[in-house]
């Protein structure tokens, strides 16, 4: 768990990989340090109203503070514990 | 966008020089003393208790609302003749219910919530720090067709981060008004409560629906359906709305055939359109907020390291994280356990003072009786717990207000999860090592029913404090104070197994429970950290008073009553012959003996012999001998059983139970009730009654039976049904009978010089 952070975390985890389980870029495959776009939710999520009414919408930039279970994410001022099921199905990009 | 025609200029000064509301209500009362209901609604941690602790005072009134456990805070004050009375609403999100609390504050705003008017006007808090995001919410009030006015708080934090929210422009974009407030201070109170008074005289703020037309469409044609005619369009289309998104059929309104058709056939149209339309309200919803936001701050809300980060980079660690919540828990009950004793004993001394009062003024006899004993015993009973409950309620929130607790959820999440418990589980257990009922009502904040449930079912599994003065005298009489390891003693040694015990049955209950009558899905967990704040303590006191009075109010009640019930089971019926002849050997002693402090003490043994007597002839004592049978194969005798039916009314009864089977005056101390259990043999067997084993076997009931009727009563309101405290009741007392049964009956095979 250190050592992923040592290796992937800080300014460096624009430029690095994402996990190679994660075959989409969801949120959950964010590392300490990513800053990442929304860019949808996956069908079926239903807790993506809930996820909506919290500011999160397609385009805007989370930034991942910790990538344990849950995961925790900054949005803005916000700071919000999604649980990585849920982080699964929130499609992201990496910001430029 | 369009606002309302005449936006509203704001005065931060708070010199107003507009001279309050006297234009005509539209649709008021002429009456000049005016009843105004405001309802208070805003996110969780925008300081919206705060605020309402501000413009109330003292002067509020706690309860809850019929049918549900959500508390309901009302408050009022006045202001040019009229009497307004605000209604604190549980933080929520938006107006799409998810929890109980939520679907409380939709129902209430919509006028759906029986028994609650509609409210004239709402005041929707938003945070001025996180101002994009609170706007949904109140867009969402503002388009009710109720009156809104915008409460700005945490102006001050924003600046923190370089951001001016400027009230003005906000006011008119949105075109309602908007008063920044500092309510810890009490700053723009007076404003609010005028600009209150004014929108409520007001044509009611109109923001538009921005949806596309195909689902205005539809929501309108079901608008047309929902029977909640007299309300405001904005509410009857808020209320469609909610009943297309509704898939699940959770709202009440849904369960309706007709309106279940008709949504159906819309929905299936609408998904046929080929439109996004499930997340056409929130999108364009946030996309408005953003708009809105961006016009009414200096500079756009971005992601900027702030000194609750460097707090959270420590607290929510893995491993520093949960260190670091051991901690804090070790304190906090380190505080309930140590602190909170010292003003029971006083305040139980205090009681028995008021009881001893009693006993000169009022004569001897049943009616005595029932006021010292019965009623004035009950009350103390109550009492004794309220220390420890109201620090416990103390710390949790000081926790809470503090923004900890959110930490620490996130960081017992996993832990809980692995047990089918939702994260927010945690505070129900915890709050149930000081008693179970605060335990059960902090389940509320979760928001699945079942995961709900699961925790109020086992939160009663949890060592509460009434069960340590039973543990402490089985223990301190017959387990050796011998060390095992360093100070490490094995009386030490059986009490923290009892506490680890209690958590390990409550956690594998949990876990048996959501694989079989519990089963189902776990909601997600998702949670706002709000940052590290000062608790307020008007705030904190509030809590603390609230739920404290909650507690005597039910808790109190029904210990009260079994308190009662159990007096009458224990005075009757008197046998006129025994009273007689204890009363002649009393005259008896007072004839002959002379010395003062000999004839005491015989005539305190005869009281001794009579009560002996009295408890074994009543119904407690009959009954205590007809549960015999059942409760020997677990070593126990009819003694024993009696104090398991007097530990109904509050488990540490069983003591003072024992004490006057035993012919010891309970206040004496608990020596001599330890030397007397000891000492008793059994007629039956001729060997003693209590033993190493059977007094573990007394520790490992207490842990698991169900002996609180307060916390049946509790799961009965909490749960709204009588389902749930029954099997409460059938699957603890079953699990501590059979473990009781396989623990007596292996133990005094393997060690028959025990026994």
């Amino acid at each position: 768990m250190f050592a992923r952070w040592r290796t992937h975390g800080g300014q460096d985890a624009g430029n690095a990989p994402a996990t190679a389980t994660c075959q989409r870029l969801s949120l959950s495959c964010g590392v300490r340090g990513d800053h990442l776009v929304i860019v949808g939710f996956a069908n079926g999520l239903r807790c993506a109203q809930r996820l909506r009414e919290l500011g999160f919408t397609e385009g805007k930039v989370v930034v991942v503070l910790r990538d344990t279970d849950p995961v925790l994410v900054a949005l803005g001022d916000s700071r919000i514990a999604i649980e990585r099921r849920v982080g699964d199905d929130i499609e992201v990009e990496r910001a430029r | 966008m369009p606002a309302k025609p005449q936006p509203v200029e704001m005065d931060r000064t708070g010199d107003s020089s507009s001279p309050l509301p006297v234009r005509r209500r539209p649709h008021g009362s002429h009456n000049r003393q005016r009843e105004l209901r405001v309802a208070l609604a805003g996110n969780p941690n925008s300081g919206k208790t705060t605020l309402f602790n501000a413009l109330t005072g003292l002067r509020q009134k706690v309860g809850n609302y019929p049918g549900v456990t959500v508390e309901r805070n009302l408050g009022s004050y006045r202001l040019g003749g009229s009497r307004y009375t605000l209604v604190d609403l549980p933080g929520t999100y938006s107006l799409n219910a998810e929890s109980g609390d939520e679907c409380v504050v939709r129902d209430l705003l919509l006028g759906l919530l029986p028994g609650e008017q509609r409210p004239d006007a709402i005041i929707a808090v938003v945070d001025a720090s996180h101002l994009e995001r609170h706007l949904f919410l109140a867009t969402q009030a503002m388009q009710l067709g109720i009156p809104v006015v915008i409460a700005l708080t945490m102006v001050d934090e924003a600046k923190h981060h370089q951001r001016v929210v400027d009230a003005a422009k906000l006011s008119a974009e949105l075109g309602v008004h908007v008063v920044p407030v500092v309510a810890p201070l009490m700053q723009g109170i007076d404003e609010l409560r005028r600009a209150v008074a004014q929108a409520a005289v007001d044509p009611p703020a109109d923001m538009p629906w921005a949806l596309s037309s195909r689902l205005l469409d539809a929501v309108d044609g079901l608008t047309e359906l929902a029977p909640q005619l007299d309300a405001p369009l904005g509410v009857r289309r808020h209320l469609a709305l909610q009943l297309l998104l509704d898939e699940r059929c959770e709202h009440p309104l849904s369960r309706q055939p007709a309106l279940r058709t008709i949504a159906a056939a819309l929905r299936s149209e609408l998904d046929s359109a080929g439109l996004e339309w499930r997340s056409e309200d929130a999108r364009l919803r946030n996309g408005k907020a953003e708009v809105i936001a961006a016009r009414a701050q200096s500079t756009p809300e971005a992601y900027q390291s702030s000194r609750s980060d460097i707090v959270d980079s420590v607290v929510t660690h893995p491993i520093v994280g949960l260190t670091v919540f051991i901690v804090v828990m070790a304190v906090v009950f380190q505080a309930v356990f140590s602190w909170a004793p010292p003003i029971s004993a006083f305040l139980e001394s205090a009681i028995t003072w008021l009881g001893q009062a009693l006993a000169v003024i009022i004569p001897a006899g049943p009616l005595q009786s029932l006021l010292v004993d019965g009623i004035i015993g009950g009350v103390g009973a109550v009492i004794v717990f309220l220390p420890q409950i109201a620090m416990l309620f103390l710390f949790l929130a000081l926790l809470e207000d503090s923004g900890y607790m959110a930490r620490a959820a996130f960081l017992m999440n996993r832990h809980m999860r692995r047990a089918g418990l939702h994260g927010k589980a945690f505070v129900p257990l915890l709050a149930g090592f000081a008693c179970a009922i605060p335990g059960i009502m902090a389940a509320r904040t979760i928001a699945e029913p079942r995961e709900r449930l699961v925790t109020m079912l086992v939160v009663p599994l949890i060592s509460c404090s009434a069960r340590l003065p039973v543990y402490t005298l089985m223990i301190s009489a017959f387990v050796p104070p011998t060390h095992i390891v360093g100070p490490l003693t094995w009386q030490g040694l059986v009490l923290v197994g009892a506490y680890m015990l209690s958590l390990a049955a409550a956690v594998t209950a949990a876990w048996v429970l959501r694989k079989t009558v519990l089963k189902g899905e776990t909601q997600p967990f998702i949670l706002e950290l709000p940052p590290y704040r000062m608790p307020n303590w008007r705030t904190v006191v509030g809590v603390l008073w609230t739920r404290a009075g909650v507690f005597i109010t039910q808790a109190g009640t029904v210990i009260l009553a079994i308190n009662i019930l159990l007096w009458f089971l224990v005075s009757f019926p008197v046998n006129a012959v025994q009273t007689a002849q204890y009363d002649a050997q009393r005259a008896q002693i007072r004839a002959a003996v002379s010395d003062a402090t000999q004839q005491a003490d015989e005539l305190a043994e005869v009281d001794r012999n009579q009560a002996m007597s009295q408890l074994s002839n009543s119904i407690a004592g009959r009954m205590g001998h007809a549960i015999e049978p059942v409760i020997r194969p677990l070593g126990f005798d009819w003694k024993i059983g009696v104090g398991l039916i007097a530990s109904f009314a509050a488990r540490e009864v069983i003591i003072s139970t024992l004490a006057v089977i035993y012919g010891v005056g309970d206040k004496k101390g608990s020596t001599s009730l330890k030397d007397a259990m000891r000492a008793d043999i059994s007629p039956r067997t001729g060997k003693p009654v209590f033993n190493l084993i059977v007094s573990l076997n007394v520790i490992l009931f207490f842990i698991l039976a169900c002996q609180c009727m307060a916390t049946v009563a509790t799961v009965k309101r909490e749960s709204n049904s009588w389902r749930w405290p029954l099997f409460l009741m059938g699957y603890m007392t079953i699990l501590a009978y059979v473990s009781c049964f396989v623990f007596y009956q292996i133990a005094s095979r393997l060690f028959p010089g025990a026994v």
